[in-house]
């Protein structure tokens, strides 16, 4: 029985070192990891967003003059499907 | 007495004017666009001009003698240079970047059958959106 346990105790002992010796290893380790730079990315694209609204609010009146001629075209359009669709009962 | 009080006149004003005179207000300068904007969209339509990917117009036939759609481009070009510097001065950008950030708008805006001069200096019809 004695000698059992020895033999068992061996062969367990020697895998429970080893991941034990597996498990402290990662937490001696000391990794060092560059710092990530996000700032830089972060103000490129604050910058671009705040010069697109700056074109945008200064360009805003090409939408309103080119607003201002599409309703002469869009009210076109109904008074042709008036004329082209037929009456009750007539066939083309 | 009186030469030094006109001296001191004269020279403020001349210190004063030239720097008031000299840069467009945004507001000059979008009344200039206002003004120039439906002969700019006509041009733009007949395909005599086109947008580039500098932010600026051009010609698409270089070798046109129309003057006055050359006229217009350069016009066009002046008052978007002193516009793209304003709104980088505001920004603390540089004009490049406005006048990039301009192309990519005018380009997404373009219509269909619109000339637009990409990066590799070719100009390409812009075709309708499917």
């Amino acid at each position: 029985m004695n000698g059992t346990f020895r033999v068992i105790t061996r062969r367990t002992a020697l895998p429970a070192g080893a991941s034990l010796v597996l498990l402290l290893v990662p937490s001696c380790a000391h990794v060092k990891v560059d710092p990530i730079e996000v700032k830089p990315i972060h103000i490129v694209h604050d910058i671009n967003i705040r010069v697109d609204r700056q074109l945008d609010d200064f360009f805003a009146f090409q939408e309103k003059m080119a607003g201002s001629t599409q309703p002469s075209t869009t009210q076109a359009a109904p008074a042709q499907t008036a004329q082209a669709k037929p009456a009750n009962g007539v066939n083309p | 007495m009186n030469i030094t009080r006109r001296n001191i006149i004269v020279s403020l004003l001349v210190l004063v004017v030239p720097a008031v005179s000299h840069a467009s207000t945004k507001e000059e300068l979008q009344k200039r666009f206002k003004e120039r904007d439906p002969k700019l969209v006509e041009l733009k339509q007949a395909g005599t001009i086109g947008e580039t990917y500098q932010g600026y117009v051009e010609l698409v036939d270089e070798r046109s003698k129309d003057k006055d759609a050359k006229a217009i481009v350069d016009e066009e070009n002046a008052d978007r240079k002193e516009l793209y510097k304003v709104i980088a001065d505001k920004e603390g950008t540089s004009a490049d970047v406005v006048a990039e950030r301009n192309a990519k708008r005018v380009f997404e805006k373009a219509k269909p059958g619109e000339y637009l001069k990409g990066a590799d200096g070719k100009w390409k019809k812009k075709e309708a959106a499917k």
